[in-house]
């Protein structure tokens, strides 16, 4: 008879949790990102439950490097004392929605507890005059979940013995969240490091364009309202010290440089894509037009980023597998670009590291569609650096060479049709290599010189094009090959070293007496 | 909503710099964020700021000051992005403007639209002294407010900048306004720093005086168990002192501690009503005062000395104690310190910079300080002052050792000789190839031997 499983709940063991803390991310700041999305959450549910303002909430990230303490604290909703332990001490049971929501599995909260002494967290809703707060013990909390321990001890004992919550009665108003990283250990010092915090959220965090800096911003902005888009974004300050800085995505610069400083990268303009986007497709971007002459220097801003409620998902990672897919040589070119790409469908959902999304049919879709566009991109990276990487002298000398034999073609006779269309193929490619190279930056002196030359080979090529005079197929039938050939040949020889009428006067004299008479032309 | 970032450059200042502070409550209340730092840095340069303000004092330290715009360029998006602004900018625009380009604001912004389109004026704006708390500088003093019941000055002085900062005398808020502002937005401080450059020329200044002490710092306040005070900084005009009797007494009932009193020049009238002046606030029972003394102006080391005896004179027979501050003059268009007036010698203002190291600047008003230090006599001052520095600054040490032979060598020189001795000492102070002039020199080889000792520059420590 099978056991009724009813009556024996499953226990699960402490080291579950070390899982879900310690080994949980790949970065350290990642912790952060974890806080910000639940401190994001609150204030969207304070913005439409009207005790904020829009555009009002707030986080604030206070760094004390000399206490090693880090406080993160936003002006959202909060939460009721009655549910600050289902909230703060139940793990992976949130009662958040996918669809609302950015962080929505109620396991994140713990991940701070790899990093420091004490994780306190202290909140307050407006309808009550009580802060409650709840304070992890991480040390004996991280020695009670380590591998190392002999005997094993339940999850839920180990979570109780080491998590105290209390109540404090203030008279004051008010509606907040903080969570205190107290005595962060040397794993965690990237926590003390307000530059680094920067560096991590700019590019990760939901906030806004630098609309000051960016002059493309305000481009951005209208395309999302006037196709009805959400971007929601949150104000994140962070202050240390003698500093208070605000984050903005890192996008604010109109040149840049390639990584080894050799280029400027000039963005020139916004594209979006894909075209007739609205609030119900499953994603939409957009990316700087530029020059494209190699990979941003500045690793904030190079490449496309995935981000779904405006928060990051796993940097340029995700967008350079997807170059890769397109073809393997093409995933470094991924950086050659910069922009977003807003996943908007709710069924794609952000894996549990938040650095990819849990696979689905919809996320497969897209999946698919941004390989292509990957491969658009990257084609167009081709093209542009393979102008670029031709040097002007060498192209102008190129084409003029190509001009030479054309003409040269053109006067002592095109062979047979073949070779006409050979020889258009050839004058086509140059004109098309110099049309690139004018489209790559070139200063105004270089395109001149693309022009003059561009001008000249396409007269000829106009020349060739209506030529329907072929010498050599017009040659006396009782010659066979190797003589047509030599004939041909000698032509050359002479238009090579006669001036012009002498060479014209010879080539005369040599059909006159080796061409078929042509008929036609006598009637 | 912007990152602003806020810049004295790392010269040596006492003040905070006000008008950074000014800006800092201008930004804070639009929401921006705001960061203040002394100095280059480069965390804070590899960051991108919506705004940057470099401050700017003496015109000397402008070379720095420029070197901090231009350290700091790239931070912006463009150069229209960084201003400068305060004193050594609105004295020499043209000198930043050659070397950098960036935004000057000339003077104090008490007009719209310098900030930007349509921004507010901010000179009457209250510093933001939170900003103070942040950054790891010990400005002086702490625990103050500060304030200003007038702008500009009613003298003309030719050896002051004021006349170009503030060309207007006039009046700003009233006093009680900013200290109730200042106290509701920073708590209340124990002292009050007035920082006008001329507070006695503005009509009723009895009325303001009795607002001062109105406000909490009449003589004998206490406020935690400290004598609060007051602190007339920029000094206070010995001639309108001694002008009109009953205004020492009115200052008399307020905390001034100490009292300060410029005597930047010497004449007999100008000596004569410093006398009074000190007279009459010593009756009041000030006992502690402070005197600016400029020199190297239009005066001579004989006024100097003069001074000094004065000083010392009113001590003794007064039972005060007056420490004297001397100023060296520079001109307000020099970007360096080196001027030395027709009176004066660069030994000489070199010697007095030795005497004053000791002191940080002040002269102690006990009599055998001021003996020791300046000589008994004219003659024995102006010895002090032509000695090598280390002979001033370690006297007893080099007493009997290398002292008395320099001695005797120096008195063998004719006054004729002396002056050509102390114009070579200046030429060689600036001899890039010092070591071979010396080498080459004909005369006071022997003399020259104790500046530098084998042609070099002696090292100070022992």
């Amino acid at each position: 008879m099978p056991e009724n499983l009813q009556t024996k709940v499953p226990k699960i063991g402490a080291f579950v949790l070390e899982t879900l803390t310690t080994g949980m991310y790949t970065n350290p700041l990642d912790t952060l990102r974890e806080y910000v999305q639940n401190s994001f959450d609150a204030i969207r549910e304070a913005e439409r439950g009207g005790i904020l303002s829009n555009g009002a909430g707030r986080i604030e990230i206070i760094v004390d490097e000399k206490a090693r303490n880090l406080t993160l604290r936003d002006n959202g909703t909060g939460i009721p004392s009655d549910s600050v332990h289902s909230r703060l001490v139940n793990i992976g049971m949130s009662s958040k929605s996918i669809e609302t929501a950015a962080g929505f599995r109620g396991i994140g909260r713990l991940a701070g507890i790899a990093y420091c002494k004490r994780l306190v967290f202290r909140t307050q809703v407006n309808e009550e005059p009580d802060i409650s707060s709840v304070v992890f013990d991480c040390e004996n909390l991280r020695h009670a979940m380590s591998p190392r321990m002999k005997q094993v001890k339940e999850l839920a004992d180990v979570i109780t013995s080491h998590a105290t919550l209390s109540v404090e009665k203030i008279r004051k108003k008010n509606h907040f969240f903080e969570v205190k990283m107290e005595t962060i250990n040397d794993a965690g010092q990237e926590f003390l490091e307000w530059r680094k915090i920067n560096t991590y959220l700019c590019q990760v965090a939901p906030v806004g364009l630098d609309t000051q800096s960016f002059h493309h911003a305000g481009t951005v902005h209208q395309w999302v309202k006037k196709h009805n888009l959400c971007v929601p974004v949150v104000s994140i300050i962070i202050s240390s010290g003698s500093t208070n800085y605000q984050v903005f995505k890192p996008y604010r610069k109109l040149t840049y440089t390639t990584i080894q400083e050799k280029h400027k990268i000039h963005v020139k303009g916004i594209r979006f894509f894909p075209e007739n986007v609205g609030p119900e497709s499953p994603f939409w971007g957009w990316y700087a037009e530029t020059n494209c002459p190699g990979t941003f220097g500045d690793g904030t801003v190079a490449g496309f980023r995935l981000r779904k409620a405006n928060i990051g998902i796993g940097m340029a990672d995700r967008m350079t597998e997807i170059f890769a897919d397109a073809s393997e040589s093409y995933a470094r070119l991924n950086k050659y670009f910069m922009g977003e790409i807003h996943i908007q469908n709710p069924n794609v959902i952000p894996n549990a590291r938040r650095d990819g999304f849990e696979d689905s049919p919809e996320w497969t879709i897209i999946r698919k569609e941004l390989v292509e566009f990957a491969r658009q991109r990257s084609r167009e990276a081709h093209q542009l650096s393979q102008a670029r990487n031709l040097d002007i002298e060498r192209l102008v000398g190129a084409t003029e060479r190509e001009w030479k034999s054309a003409e040269k073609r053109r006067k002592t006779g095109l062979a047979s049709k073949d070779e006409k269309a050979k020889i258009l193929a050839k004058i086509d490619r140059q004109l098309g290599k110099l049309d690139a190279a004018r489209r790559a930056d070139r200063n105004e002196d270089e395109i001149n010189k693309i022009v003059k030359v561009r001008k000249r080979l396409e007269k000829t090529r106009a020349a060739i094009q209506n030529e329907t005079n072929f010498a050599a197929q017009n040659l006396n039938s009782a010659l066979d090959k190797k003589q047509r050939r030599i004939i041909t040949e000698i032509i050359g020889i002479l238009y090579d070293v006669l001036d012009e009428p002498s060479f014209e006067k010879a080539r005369d004299a040599i059909l006159a007496k080796y061409q078929v008479p042509d008929k036609e032309a006598k009637l | 909503m912007k990152n602003i970032l806020l810049v004295e450059p790392d010269y040596r200042s006492k003040f905070p710099p006000l008008g950074l502070l000014k800006i800092a409550t201008y930004h804070k209340g639009r929401n921006d964020s705001v960061t203040f730092i002394r100095g280059r840095n480069e965390a804070f340069r590899s960051l991108h700021w919506h705004r940057i303000y470099v401050s700017s004092l003496f015109t000397w330290e402008l070379p720095r000051t420029v070197k901090t715009i231009r350290y700091y360029q790239d931070s912006v998006n463009s150069y229209d992005d960084i201003f400068v602004g305060g004193i050594g900018a609105t004295l020499l625009p043209n000198y930043i403007r050659q070397h950098v380009n960036c935004k000057i604001i000339e003077g104090q912004i008490e007009k719209r639209g310098i900030l930007g389109r349509n921004s507010p004026p901010i000179a009457h704006l209250v510093p933001d002294y939170d900003i103070l708390k942040t950054v790891d500088y010990p400005y002086e003093p702490d625990d103050s407010y500060f304030a200003r019941i007038t702008k500009g000055c009613v003298r003309n002085c030719k050896f002051c900048a004021v006349p170009k900062l503030e060309p207007e005398f006039g009046l700003l808020a009233p006093l009680s306004k900013q200290i109730t502002t200042i106290k509701k937005k920073y708590g209340e401080k124990q002292n009050l720093v007035i920082l006008d450059n001329n507070i006695l020329a503005v009509d009723n200044i009895e009325g303001h005086i009795a607002e001062i002490a109105r406000l909490g710092f009449a003589k004998g306040t206490k406020r935690n168990n400290r004598m609060r005070t007051v602190d007339f900084n920029q000094g206070i005009d010995a001639r309108l002192v001694a002008k009109r009797t009953p205004l020492a007494q009115a200052l008399g009932t307020i905390a001034i501690r100490p009292v300060r009193l410029a005597f930047d020049f010497v004449s007999l009238s100008m000596e004569r009503a410093y006398r009074k002046a000190i007279n009459l606030l010593a009756e009041q029972g000030f006992r502690s005062f402070t005197n600016y003394m400029l020199y190297n102006y239009k005066d001579s080391p004989q006024d100097f000395y003069h001074r000094l005896k004065i000083n010392a004179e009113l001590n003794k027979s007064l039972e005060i104690r007056i420490s004297a501050f001397p100023m060296r003059y520079i001109p307000p268009s020099d970007i360096r310190r080196g001027y030395v007036s027709p009176q004066w010698h660069w030994r000489w203002l070199r010697g007095i910079q030795c005497v004053l190291q000791a002191t940080r600047g002040l002269i102690s008003p006990n009599p055998d300080f001021v003996e020791a230090a300046f000589g008994k006599d004219f003659r024995e001052f102006l010895e002090i002052l032509s000695m090598p520095d280390r002979y001033i600054i370690y006297r007893e040490h080099y007493k009997n050792d290398g002292a008395s032979d320099w001695r005797r060598l120096f008195r063998r020189l004719s006054e004729t000789s002396r002056k050509e001795f102390l114009d070579l000492l200046a030429r060689l102070n600036k001899d890039r190839r010092r070591i071979q002039t010396i080498a080459g020199l004909k005369r006071f080889r022997s003399l020259v031997e104790h500046y530098y000792p084998n042609g070099e520059v002696p090292g100070q420590h022992f």
